[in-house]
């Protein structure tokens, strides 16, 4: 097919085409607070390809309109650009529900016939994108009966694509499993794995902050950086019955496998040789192969702190225990707070340490990284003295996403005195308009085939093996490591602040 | 005239320390700045719309603003400053500040002009610079090399638009010049643009362009150039020849393989929008966007032999303050403009 005149030189960016969207577990939360508000906001920017369709493959019997009604109720609280019943109208005609259970041969044969329909409807075939927003236990029947159906399969011209949500996989042999299942409908070219973090505007920036200025880059090894912290802190229990599924995952497998591991890995890759996603992720995965293994309990012990917090309170509430939480086993051995000390055996960060926190009912939710320089040599001025003398560069994740660098300056006077103060970026301050929601990028991402902020197979497996063996050491072995533990509202327990402490350093005040 | 809306009257060369001032005694606001914003008019008056302008831009785009009249009418050189800040509240909270920085200069000259905006830039920032109405004598290369980005609106100037594109393209072109250009008439077509390539997004539809014959524009009497601009940018997305004969013009293909595309542009009879329709139609085919006053949305329609499609987008901004912010928030080259102005200025010849 000859390519669209129009299209081309319009904008900056690939634009998909025409495409078929069927979310499986589409009657699920992600879907409603998520995803349709997501593709709704690339309607309203005029984004959405025309003539998207939005089949909704899920078990509970509802008809078009009662979808429809369910999801405009959830696209007024949840979209960032409010609601226009005009746009939504128009939307929603594009939305439709397809009842079936996920193991149902039947249910497939007519999703295959339903798709055909729209393709008869626009006039020639379109794309087709499967979204898994399932549980994970139902990927495995979907992947089969979608390769059974032949659904995978798509026309001259156009493509067929996965997008699977997180978690992927428990540890790395299901993973593993599933990555397996995946290719055996899907090219690796055609599967992405969704990692929202990856679609948030500051995670982004890491790479034009990191390629795109002279300034920093240089600087950015051992020979200048003394260490490395990625904070995510919740300051969130188990509310809304979560705690069915967090105590089964827990914080390492929960956020560190993926979304912590993916921060890691932006800020110690090397420089991509281009922007494609596999020059991108070629570098982000080195990082994961090049973290120096944690194995057996003594190793694991020394490097990694795992606590559960007990009853405290967060801005003034009284908070439970993490064992008393609802749907939380009153025995459980699930981590709710983990630290680690990490090392990349790697020439550019050989002897800098990452140390990696996350954890629920902290004090406040923040996602941070700050790279913390080492001190300048002792003349002429004694900077070590000075509170706080040396640089950090912090860059804020989430909330109020920015960055700031930290300086010392001489205070007024006569006398040579020294402080610390802080040059800080704010986008909210300096760009007006809101960014988009991870999701709608990621979306928009996947439609257009450009898959660099997904994860590629090998990350994954990547990530699973080095998380596998503290599992292992956690769970498995004779003498497990203790589990520590700290009151809700503080900032995790003090072994935490030790792990640390052995190296002279301190957990950044955020 | 009463300028008090300006702000503090300040003299020339007291505008930094004054600027200082007003930030030293105010520690509730955040000042911010992305860009140096001038704003540049021959006409006195424009003072009170450009400052209500910036009051408006500020909200998205925090900057240095400079606004600069010229009284042409004045003898002798002369020029007196007014300073104020834009402030908006961000998250309900914290006031996020713009400088502005307004100049009133008569009887100086192109020099003078330069050296007021070389003297109060926001150093390292870079230099959006909105020229108004027609170009003057002022626009020479010592002013237009420091400029990053320039705004003008085309359908604005009254003398001579095909010369005047000439003097903007021998700028652009000018070894010494570095400006990207964001043309306000240029960017009332942006989402008419991108509906057209929605419409060929699928296999029938772009089957069916090479049999198109027929392009028909509504456009606003007043809103000429935005309506031959896209006229002139369909031509070179189709790699087709403009040609006119009086009032007939003709998009022509030059290896004689596709009908000949009759060009007819047509006043609104209840103008409003800027363009309320474009249709290209051929045998049996239609594609049609439609933009009615009042609706933020433009209809699209996408007809061929046994195939319909209707989308809607969002429509293109009437409002001057609204393009030039969406200008300011799409960056981009805009190579696609000086592809365009060969054939614009073709038709505006005819024209």
């Amino acid at each position: 097919m000859p390519s669209n005149p129009f299209k081309e030189s319009l904008i900056s960016r690939q634009r998909p085409g025409p495409c078929s969207l069927v979310i499986f577990g589409a009657t699920g939360d992600l879907t409603h607070r998520k995803l349709i508000p997501a593709l709704y906001n690339l309607a309203v920017d005029g984004e959405l390809p025309p003539q998207t369709k939005v089949l909704a493959f899920a078990r509970r019997d509802k008809t078009d309109d009662d979808f429809r009604s369910e999801l405009e109720e959830a696209n007024r609280k949840h979209s960032r650009q409010g609601h226009d019943d005009a746009i939504w109208r128009h939307f929603a005609e594009s939305i439709h529900y397809h009842r079936s259970e996920f193991q149902d041969d039947q249910g497939y044969a007519s999703l295959a016939d339903r798709l055909d329909q729209f393709d008869h409807q626009r006039g020639a075939p379109a794309n087709r994108l499967f979204y898994l927003a399932s549980a994970p236990e139902f990927f495995e029947p979907i992947m089969t009966h979608i390769r059974q159906a032949d659904l995978n399969r798509p026309a001259d011209g156009c493509w067929a694509r996965v997008v699977c949500e997180k978690p992927f996989g428990t540890d790395l042999k299901s993973a593993r499993s599933l990555n397996q299942v995946v290719s055996e409908a899907f090219d690796e070219r055609d599967t992405y794995r969704i990692d929202h973090y990856l679609g948030k505007e500051t995670a982004q920036n890491i790479m034009v902050l990191r390629f795109a200025n002279a300034l920093f880059e240089p600087l950015w090894r051992n020979r200048f950086v003394d260490h490395v912290q990625i904070t995510c802190a919740e300051n969130l229990g188990m509310e809304g019955g979560r705690g069915g599924y967090y105590d089964k995952s827990g914080a390492l497998r929960d956020m560190v496998q993926n979304h912590l591991f993916q921060l890691l890995s932006l800020v110690a890759m090397e420089p991509p040789i281009g922007l494609s996603a596999d020059a991108v992720r070629d570098e982000k995965v080195k990082v994961l192969r090049s973290l120096r293994p944690l194995v057996g309990p003594e190793q694991v012990g020394a490097n990694v702190v795992r606590a559960q917090y007990t009853a405290g309170s967060v801005d003034g509430v009284v908070r439970p225990g993490y064992r008393e939480e609802d749907r939380v086993d009153p025995a459980s051995m699930t981590e709710s707070y983990v630290a680690l000390r990490l090392f990349i055996d790697t020439w550019r960060w050989s002897g800098v340490p990452f140390y990696i926190r996350v954890g629920k009912q902290l004090p406040k939710k923040a996602t941070e990284i700050s790279v913390h320089f080492k001190a300048t040599p002792q003349i002429p001025f004694n900077t070590d003295a000075v509170r706080g003398g040396k640089n950090v560069l912090v860059i804020r994740i989430q909330p109020d996403e920015g960055i700031a660098l930290r300086f010392l300056s001489k205070m007024p006077g006569s006398a040579l005195r020294m402080e610390p103060v802080k040059m800080n970026f704010h986008y909210r301050d300096s760009f007006g308009k809101t960014s988009p929601e991870a999701y709608e990028r990621l979306l928009l991402d996947a439609m257009a085939g450009d898959a660099t902020l997904f994860a590629r197979r090998d990350e994954v497996e990547a990530a699973w093996k080095f998380i596998d063996e503290l599992q292992h050491a956690w769970h498995e072995s004779e003498s497990p490591p203790p589990m520590a533990s700290y009151p809700a509202g503080s900032w995790g327990p003090k072994e935490a602040d030790q792990l640390l402490g052995q190296d002279d350093r301190v957990w950044r005040r955020l | 005239m009463d300028f008090s809306f300006l702000g503090k009257s300040v003299e020339l060369g007291r505008i930094d320390g004054e600027l200082r001032h007003l930030w030293e005694t105010d520690d509730a606001s955040t000042k911010a700045s992305l860009v140096n914003f001038a704003l540049y008019n021959e006409d006195p008056r424009s003072l009170a719309d450009n400052h209500q302008m910036v009051a408006r831009l500020t909200r998205e785009h925090a900057c240095r603003a400079l606004l600069i009249a010229v009284d042409r009418d004045q003898p002798a050189p002369a020029a007196r400053a007014w300073i104020t800040a834009h402030c908006q509240l961000a998250n309900g909270d914290r006031a996020i500040c713009s400088e502005q920085v307004a100049f009133l200069i008569g009887g100086g000259g192109a020099e003078m002009i330069r050296n007021v905006v070389f003297a109060h830039l926001d150093s390292d920032l870079p230099l959006v610079f909105w020229w108004q109405g027609d170009f003057s004598d002022a626009f020479e290369d010592r002013l237009y090399s420091i400029i990053d980005r320039l705004i003008i609106d085309s359908g604005s100037w009254s003398r001579d638009p095909a010369g005047q594109f000439a003097r903007l393209q021998q700028a652009h072109e000018d070894p010494s010049s570095r400006f990207v250009v964001n043309d306000i008439s240029w960017t009332r077509s942006f989402h008419m643009r991108q509906g057209l390539a929605h419409c060929f997004d699928d296999a029938p539809s772009l089957r069916a362009l090479p049999t198109i014959d027929r392009l028909q524009l509504t456009v606003a009497p007043h809103r000429q150039v935005a309506g031959l601009m896209l006229v002139a940018w369909i031509a070179a997305r189709l790699e087709r020849g403009i040609t006119t004969d009086g009032s007939d013009v003709r998009l022509t293909d030059h290896h004689g393989q596709t009908p000949d595309i009759r060009v007819e542009v047509v006043d609104d009879p209840k103008p409003g929008v800027c363009i309320r329709s474009l249709e290209l139609s051929g045998p049996g085919c239609r594609f049609q966007l439609h933009h009615d006053l009042g609706d933020s949305h433009l209809q699209l329609l996408s007809d061929t032999p046994g195939h319909q499609m209707r989308h809607v987008i969002p429509a293109d901004h009437e409002d001057e303050a609204d393009l030039v912010s969406e200008q300011l928030q799409r960056a981009g080259v805009n190579r696609l403009y000086f592809e365009m102005i060969p054939g614009l200025r073709r038709l505006l010849v005819r024209a």
